[in-house]
C-alpha cells in the first residue's frame, strides 16, 4: 500500500497576496529538511502539502520530520488509491484496521476535488462507512463528537485515506517575517524564546560568550547541544561562540561589584547587535523574564535593552518559570539544559547586584572602559558553528 | 602534556608493564584454566604475577587474588567481612576520609542494618589513632582503615588502630584500603585481615586490583562462577591486567627507596614554592611524599585547573572521581569554604621532575591572577 504525508498549512492562506510566496517558502524549507532522509516528491494544492516518498524513503521519519516545521498546523500519513469505489473501500479497511479495534465512535467525511467522480461527497461517505462499519461492529457512528474522523478524498489521479491526525508545530514558515539573533545561554529559557520568535516566521542566528577558563568546554558543548536540537525545529543555526573572558576580567578590574552583571548584559546587547546586523539580522531576542533574576527588572531591562537600537524581542517576559519549562520539556530542551555546567553570568557573580539601577549611574561605571576595543576585539574572536 | 601531576588519579603503564600486557595478548594467551600447554604457560604466568604483587604487598602469594580493581576489593572484603561478624556485633568502625568505594560500601551496610562510626581528621588531614581507638566498643566487628589518602597523601595509624581492636576483640576483622599505599609506604599486614590494592595507580593498567585475605580467613565471594582465585573471585583471570601489574609491582619495588627520596624532595620544592605563592598547604607535615592538596584561597578549582590545563599542566582538584564536588576530606578537616572551593590536588610518580614541578608553580601563579 502507498503512503504520503499530507500537511495542512495554517496561517499562511490567511496572507492574501502573500500566500503564493509562504507557500514555496514551505515547500523550500520541507525540500531541504526532507532531503537527507531520501527522494521525496512535493506539491501544494488547497493549502494541503502533498509529500510522496518515491523510491524507498521513509513514511515515519519524514513524519516526524515534517511534525518540526513551522507552518503546518495539522498533519497524517493517508493511503493513496486508485479512484474506484470498491478499491476505495479496500483500502480503507485495511489501512485502518488496526487503529479502528481501538476506536468507539466514528464518521466518514469525504470531498470530492475531481467533481467527474460519480458520487457525491454523501454517497461516497455512506459507501465507506457502511464497509468499516462491516468489519468492525463495534463501531457506532457519530455526527457530532466522533472519536475518530476518516477522511477520503478523491484527487486528479488518486484517491486518499487519510491515518490518524496529529497537530503540527503551526505557527509561520521559518524566514516569512525575516532574521532575528537570538542571545543563547546553556539554561532554560533562552532556547523556548528562539523557538517561539522561530515559529513567528523567524530565521535565527545565536550568539553566546564564553567565558574559558572561567566556563568550561562542556559548558560550551552543552549550548552547542541545544542548539542543535533547537535546529531540528528552525533549520540550519549558526551560533557565534564570542569571547567574552577579557571583557568579563575588565569590568572585575574596573566596575563595582553591584553592576558587575548590568555591565556584562550590556556588552552582550551591544555584541549581539554587532554580530546581528553583520548577519543582515533585524532584531534580537533574549529569554529574559519580568522580575526573573536581578537583571531582568523593569529598571534593568532598561539599562540593558538602551545599549542597542534593533528591536529586542523578550517573548517570555509575561510567562511564569513553570510555564517556561513545560514549553521546554516539549521542543526537548529542558533536560540539556538543566545539566549542571556554569555559565558566564554565573562568573564574578555579586553578592548584592542592583536591582533598580539609573541608567545614568550605570554609564558611569562603564567610563573606565574601552567599551568599542573591547566589543571589537571580541567580535573579531568570534567562532561559528553551524547545526542542523 | 608538559607535567603530568594527577597520579593519584592514574599513571602513565609502565614500559616494563606495557611489554608483559602484550605477551599476555599476543604470545601467552591461554586461559589459565585450560590443561594444555598454553593453559599451563598462563598459569605460570599467573603464578609468577601473583609473587610478584605479593612481594610489593609483604605477603605470601597464596595470600593475594586478583580483582577488577580497588573499588571490588574494597566491595569484597567490607561485604564479606560484616557477613562474617553479623552473628557478634553490628558495630563497623572507620574514618571521614576514606575512599567513596568504602564509604559507599559502609552506607550500604547502614543501610542493612549496621551501625557505622566514622572517625573525622583534625584539620591539618591527619587521623589520631587515639581517636580511632576511641570509637572502638565491645560489639565492634570491624574496623576498615586507609593506610595513605588518596586526596591530601595524609597517612592514616592503621596499624595502631588495628593492634588495639585485636587486644579487645580478636575476633572483629580488619580492612586495610591499601590504594595509595603500594610501592610507596610500608605496609605492616601484622594485624590485617584484608587489604585491597590497584594496579593503575602505580604504572600498571587500569581494570585490575588485588585483595589479600589473611591465611585462614574464609570470604564469601561477590561473584559466583568458575571458581578462580580460590572461589573467592570467578571470571577467567584478565591475564594481560595481571601480568603487567606483576612487572610493574617488580619494576617499582626495585628503585622504591631512591623514588621514595626522590619525590619526597620534589614534594619538599612544591610546597615552598607554593607556600612563596601565598598558597595554604591542605596536607599534613608527614604525609606520604606523592600527594600535595593546596590552596590559594581564592576561585574554584575547575577553573585553576582548565587555566593549568591551558599551559599543559595536569592536576585534579580533590579526588579525580568526585568530578566537581566539594571535596568530602577536606570539608571533614573543617577547612575554610574558599580554601575547599579551590583546592588542588598535586600527585607525583617517580618519573615526575624539578622542570615539572617549576612549569606547576609558574602555571599556578599566572592561573591565580584570574581571580
Amino acid at each position: 500500500m502507498r503512503e504520503v504525508l499530507l500537511l495542512k498549512c495554517g496561517e499562511l492562506v490567511l496572507k492574501g497576496l502573500n500566500r503564493g510566496r509562504f507557500e514555496s517558502r514551505l515547500l523550500h524549507i520541507l525540500r531541504a529538511r526532507l532531503a537527507p532522509l531520501g527522494d521525496y516528491r512535493l506539491s501544494i494544492s488547497q493549502s494541503t502539502v502533498y509529500v510522496e516518498p518515491q523510491g524507498d524513503a521513509p513514511v515515519g521519519e519524514a513524519l516526524e520530520v515534517c511534525r518540526r516545521v513551522f507552518g503546518i498546523v495539522s498533519l497524517c500519513c493517508a493511503a493513496v488509491c486508485p479512484k474506484d469505489m470498491a478499491a476505495i473501500c479496500d483500502t480503507a479497511a485495511r489501512y485502518l484496521n488496526d487503529e479502528l479495534e481501538h476506536t468507539r465512535t466514528f464518521k466518514v467525511e469525504a470531498r470530492r476535488a475531481d467533481k467527474r467522480f460519480p458520487l457525491t461527497s454523501p454517497q461516497i461517505g455512506a459507501e465507506v462507512g457502511a464497509r468499516l462499519l462491516e468489519e468492525h461492529p463495534h463501531l457506532r457512528v457519530r455526527m457530532e463528537g466522533a472519536e475518530r474522523i476518516v477522511k477520503v478524498e478523491i484527487r486528479e489521479q488518486y484517491a486518499y485515506v487519510s491515518g490518524e491526525r496529529l497537530p503540527g508545530a503551526g505557527g509561520m514558515p521559518t524566514g516569512a517575517n525575516g532574521r532575528a539573533m537570538l542571545l543563547l545561554s546553556g539554561g532554560i529559557d533562552s532556547p523556548v524564546a528562539g523557538h517561539m520568535m522561530a515559529r513567528r516566521g523567524l530565521e535565527l542566528g545565536a550568539v553566546h560568550f564564553y567565558s574559558y577558563p572561567y566556563t568550561s568546554e562542556e559548558a560550551r558543548d552543552k549550548v552547542i547541544e541545544l542548539a542543535r536540537i533547537l535546529s531540528g525545529w528552525t533549520g540550519k543555526l549558526t551560533v557565534s561562540v564570542v569571547p567574552f573572558t577579557h571583557i568579563q576580567q575588565e569590568i572585575r578590574d574596573k566596575c563595582s561589584e553591584d553592576y558587575f552583571t548590568l555591565v556584562m548584559r550590556r556588552f552582550m546587547m551591544r555584541l549581539a547587535e554587532r554580530v546581528a546586523r553583520h548577519q543582515g539580522c533585524k532584531a534580537l531576542i533574549t529569554g529574559e523574564s519580568l522580575g526573573q533574576v536581578a537583571s531582568q527588572t523593569i529598571e534593568s531591562l532598561n539599562a540593558t535593552g538602551s545599549v542597542c537600537r534593533l528591536p529586542v524581542f523578550r517573548p517570555l517576559i509575561g510567562m511564569d518559570k513553570e510555564e517556561i519549562v513545560v514549553r521546554a520539556r516539549q521542543i526537548g530542551t529542558f533536560e540539556t539544559s538543566i545539566l549542571p555546567y556554569e555559565d558566564c553570568c554565573t562568573v564574578f557573580t555579586p553578592r548584592h547586584p542592583q536591582t533598580k539601577p539609573k541608567l545614568e549611574n550605570v554609564e558611569k561605571q562603564e567610563e573606565n572602559l574601552d567599551i568599542d576595543g573591547l566589543v571589537e576585539e571580541a567580535f573579531a574572536g568570534i567562532e561559528r558553528i553551524t547545526l542542523g | 602534556m608538559r607535567a603530568y601531576l594527577d597520579n593519584a588519579a592514574t599513571t602513565a603503564v609502565l614500559p616494563q608493564a606495557a611489554e608483559a600486557a602484550l605477551r599476555a595478548m599476543t604470545e601467552c594467551y591461554g586461559n589459565p584454566s585450560s590443561l594444555h600447554p598454553l593453559g599451563r604457560q598462563a598459569r605460570e604466568l599467573l603464578q609468577q604475577s601473583r609473587g610478584q604483587v605479593a612481594r610489593a604487598v609483604g605477603c605470601a602469594a597464596e595470600c593475594l587474588i586478583f580483582t577488577s580493581g580497588g573499588t571490588e576489593s574494597i566491595n569484597t572484603a567490607l561485604r564479606a567481612a560484616a557477613r562474617k561478624n553479623r552473628h557478634l556485633g553490628r558495630h563497623i568502625v572507620s574514618t571521614s576520609v576514606e575512599h567513596d568505594a568504602v564509604l559507599n560500601t559502609l552506607k550500604s551496610l547502614g543501610q542493612e542494618g549496621f551501625e557505622i562510626t566514622l572517625v573525622a581528621p583534625g584539620r591539618d588531614g591527619s587521623v589520631s589513632a587515639e581517636a580511632l581507638c576511641a570509637a572502638l566498643r565491645p560489639d565492634t566487628i570491624l574496623l576498615s582503615v586507609m593506610a595513605v589518602n588518596n586526596e591530601t597523601g595524609a597517612v592514616l595509624p592503621a596499624a595502631q588502630a588495628a593492634a588495639a581492636l585485636k587486644r579487645r576483640s580478636p575476633a572483629a576483622l580488619v580492612h586495610v584500603d591499601g590504594v595509595q599505599a603500594l610501592c610507596k609506604q610500608d605496609l605492616p599486614l601484622d594485624n590485617v585481615d584484608m587489604a585491597s590494592f590497584s594496579a593503575h595507580k602505580i604504572g600498571g593498567m587500569k581494570g585490575c586490583g588485588a585483595l589479600y585475605i589473611r591465611r585462614g580467613l574464609a570470604i564469601t565471594p561477590l561473584l559466583f562462577g568458575g571458581g578462580q582465585e580460590n572461589g573467592v573471585r570467578s571470571g577467567t583471570e584478565g591475564m594481560p591486567q595481571i601480568a603487567a601489574f606483576g612487572a610493574a609491582c617488580e619494576a617499582r619495588m626495585k628503585t622504591r627507596a631512591a623514588d621514595a627520596a626522590h619525590m619526597r624532595a620534589l614534594r619538599e620544592r612544591l610546597i615552598a614554592g607554593a607556600r612563596a605563592l601565598g598558597a595554604h598547604i591542605n596536607s599534613p607535615e608527614n604525609a606520604a611524599p606523592h600527594i600535595v592538596n593546596l590552596s590559594m584561597g581564592r576561585g574554584r578549582s575547575e577553573v585553576y585547573i582548565r587555566a593549568l590545563g591551558e599551559r599543559g599542566v595536569c592536576v585534579s582538584g580533590g579526588s579525580a572521581c568526585a568530578r566537581g564536588r566539594a571535596s568530602h576530606v577536606l570539608l571533614a578537616q573543617g577547612l575554610p569554604k574558599s580554601n575547599i572551593d579551590a583546592a588542588l590536588r598535586v600527585s607525583l610518580c617517580p618519573e615526575s621532575t624539578e622542570e615539572m614541578i617549576d612549569c606547576f608553580l609558574e602555571a599556578l601563579g599566572q592561573a591565580a591572577r584570574l581571580f
